[in-house]
């Protein structure tokens, strides 16, 4: 396949999102602008500017309607993806590293980074939507619920939201997975999932299991309501990112050691991978080369038809698959089919 | 530079071809171009059609429709060619490439490596050959002699030398008639290069080739006046499979700070 390669952003890239329909990619960077891609031919539509700081995310409501950014610039803003205007900023007393909305589309989730002498919180922000259009008509100034770091956990990284905006799943630096209830904000479970901080949470197309990517080199499938760790997936590198996707088995990954780290890695160019594994038997089944630096951020289309992937050195690719992804399947998984098949006919 | 759109014509299979002048730095230029339109028809939902209406903004605005080619390129083929041994076929086809261009012979009909010339399948031809001269060294030598000047005139390089060993129509020298007549240990040798200076006959020894069994010789190619190493070993292994092993598992492996290479000590061992 021929990839889409956008050099829009000067610096790193943090996070690339689909919106839910498939047809746009929302890339954020170090480099304080956002931008909006159509997936299809890579055709930018438009940059939100606005911040002064690196945006550390992005996300988009269901409605394609209003995206939200936070930002090292300590602020949260959203924006009408239509015309690219800011419609509202919340500020917060430190850099903001991940932003969701709810499944729902009425909240908007908010980690807030554990430094300057802040313990680190994840803010849930509400909004007030036109029961007929959709549209934002109100947003509440102050957070209706703040998570303040749990004890014994160091501040978190990433978080997001389980089926309906049930609970809130997070995942911190020294490696440990949380869950708390997001209508009271009660501290309910946690695991110990990885050894090192947890880059990346994403979730399952209908949020009842997540998989997590660690600097340990591994990326763990977890259930939202045991926590129990169902899948592990090995690589060789220290992982940024992981997805899974819809529509085919299987899991992607994304990650490198940095040059910079490392003493004795060959000069490898062009070959920063993101890495195919099959969801259910935990093997490697394939490597897509053409980064130039380690991935930092994966998203698969709601659609399954195609995956971003956004690196250290600034280019974002989108791929779409071609036939023989589509087609690959394990030999059980054939038998399987082959047998509903002979079922259904009988 | 200025542009004349001269003809558009239908051909008769659906393209146009359309012929234009263009005159450029005092030069004139007769531009052709053969051209299909496709009309590709996809289905979306409401909202996703409506949005390909919006205005651009931001960085974008007032271009023009369809993607920019300041942001927007389309890279390189890359291959996701899923499977359970992916790894192995990854490596499979390095190997393959590998051999390849380092040969710098390679045959148009079967792509292996010696000269085209009337392949198919030179080696087979000249494995034959080896068999039958394989007694008589110094008539092999003559035979060589005659058959390179007979039939190789199109696979020699114009003015290139080529020794009696590498032109066409010699014995294959990785054929078994080959093996049996030179020495056994040339072919359980691997060459390092890329070694530390440090690195001595007992370092590599203890340090790197342990597991692999009782090692006949290690010799480290040294500086003749200085005495220090070259940054090149010879390894001869207990067998060509160890030796096989030891390439697999060491090539591009880090030791003492530096990436290793290691290869087999006599070019391409197995065809």
């Amino acid at each position: 396949m021929r990839p889409i390669m956008l050099v829009g952003h000067e610096r790193p890239l943090t996070q690339v999102k689909y919106n839910r329909e498939g047809d746009l990619v929302f890339t954020c960077s170090k480099d304080n602008v956002a931008s909006v891609w159509f997936s299809i031919n890579g055709e930018r539509l438009g940059t939100l500017e606005g911040h002064t700081g690196a945006i550390w995310s992005i996300d988009v409501d269901q409605y394609t309607d209003c995206c939200v950014t936070g930002s090292a610039d300590y602020s949260v803003k959203v924006w009408n993806v239509s015309n690219g205007k800011v419609v509202h900023t919340w500020n917060a007393p430190v850099p903001v590293k991940r932003v969701e909305f709810s499944p729902c589309g009425n909240y908007i989730l908010a980690v807030l980074d554990d430094v300057m002498r802040y313990p680190g919180s994840i803010n849930i922000y509400e909004v007030k939507r036109d029961a007929n259009t959709h549209e934002i008509v109100e947003f509440v100034e102050e957070p209706i619920l703040i998570i303040d770091t749990q004890e014994g956990h160091k501040g978190a990284t990433v978080a997001g939201w389980s089926t309906e905006g049930r609970y809130i799943i997070a995942g911190h630096k020294d490696g440990k997975v949380s869950k708390y209830n997001a209508k009271t904000g009660e501290f309910l479970k946690s695991v110990e999932a990885h050894k090192q901080t947890i880059g990346d949470i994403q979730f399952s197309p209908d949020r009842s299991y997540f998989i997590t990517a660690s600097r340990d080199s591994t990326a763990h499938i977890l259930d939202v309501e045991t926590f129990e760790q169902l899948k592990t997936y090995e690589a060789d590198c220290p992982l940024n990112t992981a997805s899974i996707t819809p529509l085919k088995q299987f899991v992607v990954l994304g990650g490198g050691q940095d040059a910079k780290d490392v003493t004795t890695t060959s000069a490898r160019e062009g070959k920063f991978e993101a890495r195919f594994y099959h969801k259910v038997f935990e093997e490697e089944i394939g490597r897509v080369k053409g980064h130039f630096g380690p991935l930092n951020t994966i998203a698969v289309d709601p659609q399954g038809t195609s995956y971003t992937s956004g690196g250290e050195d600034g280019f974002v690719r989108i791929h779409h698959f071609e036939k023989s992804y589509f087609d690959f399947k394990y030999d059980v998984e054939k038998a399987a089919e082959a047998k509903q098949h002979m079922q259904e006919i009988a | 530079m200025s542009t004349n759109t001269g003809e558009v014509t239908k051909n008769s299979d659906g393209t146009k071809t359309v012929i234009s002048y263009r005159t450029e730095n005092g030069q004139k230029f007769k531009v052709t171009q053969k051209i299909r339109e496709v009309k590709v028809t996809e289905q979306v939902p409401k909202v996703v059609a409506d949005r390909k209406k919006w205005a651009k903004y931001g960085e974008e605005k007032n271009s023009p429709p369809g993607p920019n080619q300041a942001t927007t390129q389309l890279g390189e083929e890359v291959y996701l060619r899923l499977s359970r041994n992916w790894k192995l076929l990854e490596e499979e086809e390095l190997e393959k490439s590998k051999t390849k261009s380092e040969g710098g012979i390679t045959c148009r009909t079967c792509g292996n490596a010696h000269y085209t010339m009337s392949c198919p399948f030179k080696s087979i031809m000249s494995d034959l050959a080896a068999l039958e001269a394989g007694n008589a060294v110094p008539e092999a030598g003559e035979e060589e002699a005659g058959a390179a000047a007979a039939s190789t005139d199109g696979g020699i390089i114009a003015g290139k030398y080529v020794p009696p060993s590498r032109r066409a129509g010699t014995k294959d020298p990785s054929s078994n008639a080959y093996r049996d007549s030179r020495e056994h240990d040339d072919m359980c040798t691997i060459k390092i290069t890329q070694l530390n200076e440090n690195a001595d006959e007992n370092v590599l020894r203890e340090e790197l080739l342990f597991p692999f069994g009782n090692i006949p010789r290690v010799v480290v190619v040294r500086n003749r006046e200085t005495g220090r190493s070259r940054g090149l070993a010879f390894v001869t292994l207990s067998s060509e499979e160890v030796a096989e092993q030891a390439i697999r598992l060491l090539n591009g492996r880090g030791f003492m700070n530096l990436i290793l290479n290691v290869e087999w000590s006599k070019p391409r061992v197995v065809e």
